[in-house]
């Protein structure tokens, strides 16, 4: 009995990984992706990345933090919104609640 | 992923790779041979290896082979894959968003909704137990190969990568087909199709929850403010984000509607109003509680509790559906998945081989 494979094959495409984040003389440009304005469950999201912020600076001199929204938590970004964070040196991405 | 052998000694031996494989969600499945598969490719009237596109989560790549192995393990008869086909292209429009669909806490599936004369032609039930495949092979086998595609190419898994916090029963099989015949426009017609044409709309939604006219005469207005109240429930995604809804009529309510002199179209224009919840009795104002709802139109006076809140986008929003057994006058209502995706899409129905 012959079958048929119903998976369908992935389209894969190599990469590398990004460039790893260097200490740079003026500091660290660093991006935080986060999703609504506001959790209605939980704590604000925007506490997380202030915290994630003040933990790093304890370790590495940050020069500037980018926050940018994006306006629909089920989608990936927008253009416009990784356009925000093209010149940063590193972003930080996640869900809370 | 283990490439699957090529040979199988028996069914036996099938049942027991289906399992191993994870090619299941837990129910049985019909193997998929390849004299089986090349029927429905060509009942298709496309090319076996034409790509429908990348499934999400996983990406396995639809083409309408994979697609043809998935309907034959549902059981799913020849003339049903140009149907199925429709469907798949359009679960693939960006706007639908069926990566998130595939793997959201909420409890949203895509419900395939047919309608047009393939409904007589595919034999589908369309009057008692309409939600649930009627006893009709064609109605419960393309829900179920629609699973399966998602399930398969998709690797939508619970766990991992499916968040899904309390699940759907219809996940096993979504597919409901409309009334051919009462005096309202066809759902594809309302949306933009011609009379004449079989369509397949797909829409992510809850499982139906019954709306009996308990206590209310035959006041049109007082059958569509109870139906108003069931789209209107708190913790709702609808009710706190908007999005869209599907409503469906039985057929005698709808000849009672049309009688009363209302359309399909006045019929969303009233359930748009009378479903409007107070500002008040949506948000909360404790402490802990947001600011603000930023998915509300900035019509909408957050800071009145009196103001009344629309809970889908527009009256077009609130899709309508002739579905159920004549006997008596209800109506059932399906949440969408609110502002999230999961939104309407249509598609023609392609002639296939014959």
């Amino acid at each position: 009995m012959e079958i048929v494979d119903p998976r369908g094959q992935v389209e894969t495409h190599d990469s590398g990984l990004a460039p790893r984040i260097r200490h740079s003389a003026g500091g660290l440009q660093l991006g935080f992706l986060v999703n609504e304005q506001t959790r209605h469950q939980g704590p604000d999201f925007y506490g997380y990345t202030l915290a994630l912020e003040e933990a790093l600076r304890e370790r590495v001199e940050i020069a500037e933090v980018v926050r940018v929204c994006k306006p629909l938590l089920s989608r990936p970004a927008e253009p416009p919104q990784l356009e925000e964070l093209r010149h940063v040196q590193g972003v930080i991405n996640g869900l809370a609640k | 992923m283990t490439p699957l052998p090529r040979g199988l000694r028996d069914l036996d031996a099938w049942v027991e790779l289906a399992y191993a494989e994870g090619l299941t969600d837990g129910l049985p499945v019909l193997p998929p041979t390849r004299r089986a598969v090349d029927q429905l490719v060509a009942a298709s009237g496309r090319l076996a290896d034409e790509c429908l596109g990348g499934i999400p989560p996983r990406g396995g790549l639809a083409t309408v082979e994979v697609v043809a192995a998935n309907a034959v393990m549902a059981g799913c008869p020849p003339e049903c894959m140009p149907v199925l086909l429709a469907a798949i292209e359009a679960l693939l429009e960006p706007r639908f968003n069926l990566n998130g669909v595939q793997v959201t806490t909420h409890g949203c599936w895509p419900l395939l909704i047919v309608s047009g004369p393939i409904v007589e032609q595919l034999g589908m039930a369309t009057a008692e137990s309409v939600f649930s495949g009627g006893g009709s092979r064609a109605s419960a086998t393309l829900g179920r190969a629609l699973r399966l595609v998602l399930w398969n190419a998709g690797g939508a898994f619970p766990g991992e990568p499916v968040k899904e916090v309390f699940g759907h029963p219809g996940r096993y099989a979504y597919c409901v087909a409309e009334h051919r015949v009462h005096p309202w426009s066809s759902l594809h017609e309302s949306r933009g199709l011609a009379r004449e044409s079989s369509a397949v709309t797909v829409f992510a939604c809850e499982a139906p929850h019954s709306v009996a006219f308990w206590g209310v005469g035959a006041d049109p207005e007082e059958r569509l403010a109870s139906v108003a109240d069931a789209m209107r429930t708190r913790g709702s995604n609808n009710t706190h984000t908007m999005g869209e809804l599907l409503v469906a009529f039985s057929p005698s309510e709808t000849r009672h509607l049309h009688a009363s002199g209302y359309s399909r179209e006045r019929v969303q224009e009233r359930l748009f109003e009378l479903s409007k919840r107070r500002v008040g009795e949506i948000r909360s104002r404790a402490a802990d509680a947001p600011a603000t709802y930023e998915w509300w139109p900035a019509s909408v006076d957050q800071s009145n509790d009196d103001a009344l809140v629309p809970i889908v986008e527009s009256p077009e929003a609130i899709h309508l559906i002739v579905a159920g057994a004549d006997s008596i006058p209800w109506a059932a209502v399906c949440p969408g998945w609110g502002h999230l995706g999961g939104f309407a899409i249509t598609r023609a129905v392609r002639d296939g081989e014959g």
